[in-house]
């Protein structure tokens, strides 16, 4: 497999698949874009929860936080200290090391 | 009967508990407060009920402590009735542990506490609704107030006679854990009417104390406030405490003839106990008394949230402020509270910070040579000095224990009001720590002493120290008021002025060496008591440890002060 990176915004994969040659172009902006952490969330905007690391999903869980959840980021502290997010009623404290392993996807823009 | 009280942390359980039972559980608004359970017994409508207190969970097959706890303590005693206690604000964490006991087939009640707030926050609960679809009563309560409390427990009363599940139980397919979370959300979505979320009175108030500025300018002022309040209250009782036992104490050695060992030993038993009457009862108690208050208000998780940056920067979360702030009244709770942190690498670190954090006995120490000799801003100074050199510390430390942790996540509870029951059951939970562990070692250690004192030792453990004391430039005679100072700290200044003959300072004492010897006391070598509970929290090992780097961190600092003094 070849992988031919022109640019930080576009890589293309080349790989042979049942003896056919495929050619696959990828927006790493529609893949970032898909993949954004819960750090990336404005304050006052909503995004649901779509995959975390399963040690950490254990611990999430204990605060009410599952995957598939919607949460709202409330407040962010200054200086790089935590997120302060809701979710189901409950508001729990994230650090920026946590926020950072959570992926979320942003909800439609009216939220 | 037996009834036991379950729920999620921070549901109100021990509010609960503590409405019908008395004093005895330990409740606070933060996480896991009940680590034990509390049994107590109870006389309902004729009938004794035990009423246990479990554990705070969010579910049963957790891997904490204080779940296997409860999941053990259920499946092992004969419960008659559990209480399923939930936070009416905080429903669907609350029904998922419900679930999870439907399939237990004991009498289950669902308590709905807190309704006072949920009714502020505009929920409306269908609580007829919910019971005829899980099958099992569902009551409103308001703990705090006592509200509802009767009714549940005639209720409780009532099913337990019966003995039998009465109705038709949910018995749909509530096994895995994700199953129970999805259903739970949908029994809100169905019977929970979210009015508008208005921007509450919490989220004005959260506004301010959270602010990027504003939340430090108040954290500031509420820390004054709080140390002004405990060391006004303390310096109101303590002078006539310690008359009180100058009183007793010529009585006390009459019955002995004095100048013997055995009237020493007895009067150094005394001063023990004076010691730790001085130290608890004007000191500890109200700063116990405040920092639960501050707990239970709501205040202290918002003020881990405002520091977990700065903690960070020293290797620590926001949770690990608490033994700081406690570490300036007493190490010893102190590092007792280091508990509350999940990681045994944070309880480490925390606790061998907190360990430098001058004690109020220092304060002693730092104020009747620094501040009295060489004025407030020397003392200020020290202070600063202080804080820099457990920012070093606990920078160096934290990268020879890289962190493997997923780091802070900690829930941030609305505000409640605190009861006085509750700050006040919880006050005494905490000093009676104290009082069982640390007190009994002043004791000893003061009888100790008397007896080096009476063999005149002093000479002995000057040449001892004479290394440490050559070193960083003081007398000889300092070496004896330093090993005194690890029994009881405040002890290194009295024992000073009588190593050196005067209580007047500045005529043996050059004001760089004042400022070395007290650079190198506010560090050196945790007390005899926080020894004891260091060893308790962490065991022996990390004791040493902990009690060796002191020492090193003490020489190092106090040689720098003595260069940064000579330079100024």
């Amino acid at each position: 497999m070849f992988i031919l990176s022109f640019s930080s915004e576009f890589t293309i994969f080349i790989f042979d698949q049942n003896d056919v040659r495929h050619l696959v172009v990828c927006d790493l902006r529609v893949i970032k874009q898909n993949m954004m952490n819960l750090m990336d969330v404005p304050v006052g905007q909503s995004a649901r929860l779509t995959s975390v690391a399963a040690l950490l999903q254990v611990k999430l869980r204990k605060h009410g936080l599952h995957v598939g959840d919607r949460v709202r980021v409330l407040r962010q502290a200054p200086l790089g200290g935590p997120l302060l997010v809701e979710a189901n009623g409950r508001e729990v404290a994230l650090g920026r090391g946590v926020a950072k392993k959570i992926f979320v996807e942003v909800e439609c823009a009216s939220h | 009967m037996r009834v036991a009280l379950i729920g999620p942390p921070n549901c109100g359980k021990s509010t609960l508990f503590n409405q019908v039972a008395g004093y005895k559980a330990e409740t606070g608004n933060f996480h896991g407060t009940t680590v034990t359970f509390t049994e107590s017994r109870v006389r309902v409508a004729g009938e004794i009920i035990e009423l246990v207190d479990l554990p705070g969970t969010y579910t049963l097959e957790g891997g904490s402590p204080a779940e296997e706890e409860a999941a053990r303590y259920l499946a092992s005693h004969d419960v008659d009735v559990i209480i399923s206690v939930v936070d009416a604000t905080h429903l669907a964490a609350g029904l998922e542990l419900t679930l999870e006991l439907l399939p237990l087939k004991k009498p289950l009640l669902l308590a709905l506490n807190m309704m006072d707030e949920a009714v502020y926050a505009g929920l409306r609960i269908d609580g007829q609704g919910l019971s005829q679809r899980l099958g099992i009563p569902v009551l409103p309560v308001v703990a705090s107030k006592g509200r509802g409390v009767k009714r549940l427990f005639l209720k409780c009363l009532e099913l337990g006679r019966n003995g039998q599940v009465e109705g038709e139980r949910y018995a749909g397919e509530i096994q895995e854990m994700a199953v129970r979370h999805a259903f739970a959300r949908e029994l809100v979505q169905i019977h929970v009417k979210q009015g508008e979320r208005r921007y509450t009175w919490r989220d004005r108030l959260d506004d301010v104390l959270l602010h990027p500025i504003w939340g430090y300018v108040v954290l500031s002022v509420v820390l004054f406030l709080f140390f002004q309040m405990v060391y006004g209250i303390g310096k109101l009782i303590e002078p006539p405490l310690l008359a009180l036992f100058e009183l007793l104490m010529p009585v006390v050695v009459v019955l002995f003839s004095e100048g013997t060992i055995l009237s020493e030993v007895v009067l150094g038993g005394i001063q023990g106990i004076a010691a730790g009457a001085a130290i608890v009862l004007p000191y500890l108690f109200p700063f116990l008394f405040g920092l639960g208050f501050l707990e239970d208000i709501g205040y202290l998780p918002r003020i881990a949230f405002l520091m977990d940056a700065l903690m960070h920067r020293i290797g620590l979360h926001g949770k690990a402020i608490v033994p700081f702030i406690l570490g300036y009244g007493c190490n010893v709770p102190a590092v007792m509270s280091t508990r509350t942190l999940e990681e045994p690498r944070d309880r480490y670190l925390a606790a061998m910070l907190a360990t430098l954090v001058p004690c109020a006995a220092r304060l002693v120490v730092v104020f009747g040579l620094v501040a009295f000799y060489l004025g407030p801003f020397a003392a200020l100074g020290l202070y600063l000095f202080n804080m820099l050199v457990i920012a070093v510390t606990g920078r160096t430390l934290s990268n020879m224990m890289p962190e493997d942790t997923p780091g802070f996540i900690m829930e941030v509870p609305p505000y409640r009001m605190p009861t006085w029951r509750n700050m006040l059951s919880k006050s005494w939970f905490r000093m009676r720590e104290f009082i069982v562990e640390a007190w009994p070692l002043l004791i000893v250690g003061s009888m100790i002493l008397a007896v080096l004192d009476y063999f005149n030792l002093t000479f002995l453990l000057n040449s001892m120290l004479r290394p440490i004391t050559w070193i960083m430039g003081l007398p000889a005679e300092t070496g004896v008021a330093l090993i005194f100072g690890i029994f009881r700290k405040e002890l290194s200044l009295v024992m000073l002025g009588q190593a050196l003959g005067t209580m007047n300072f500045d005529a043996v004492l050059t004001s760089t060496q004042m400022l070395v010897y007290a650079t190198f006391v506010m560090f050196y070598m945790p007390c005899l008591a926080t020894l004891a509970v260091l060893k308790r929290e962490l065991g022996m090992k990390a004791m040493l440890v902990i009690a060796g780097l002191t020492v090193i961190i003490a020489l190092t600092s106090s040689l720098l002060m003595g260069g940064i003094a000579a330079i100024l």
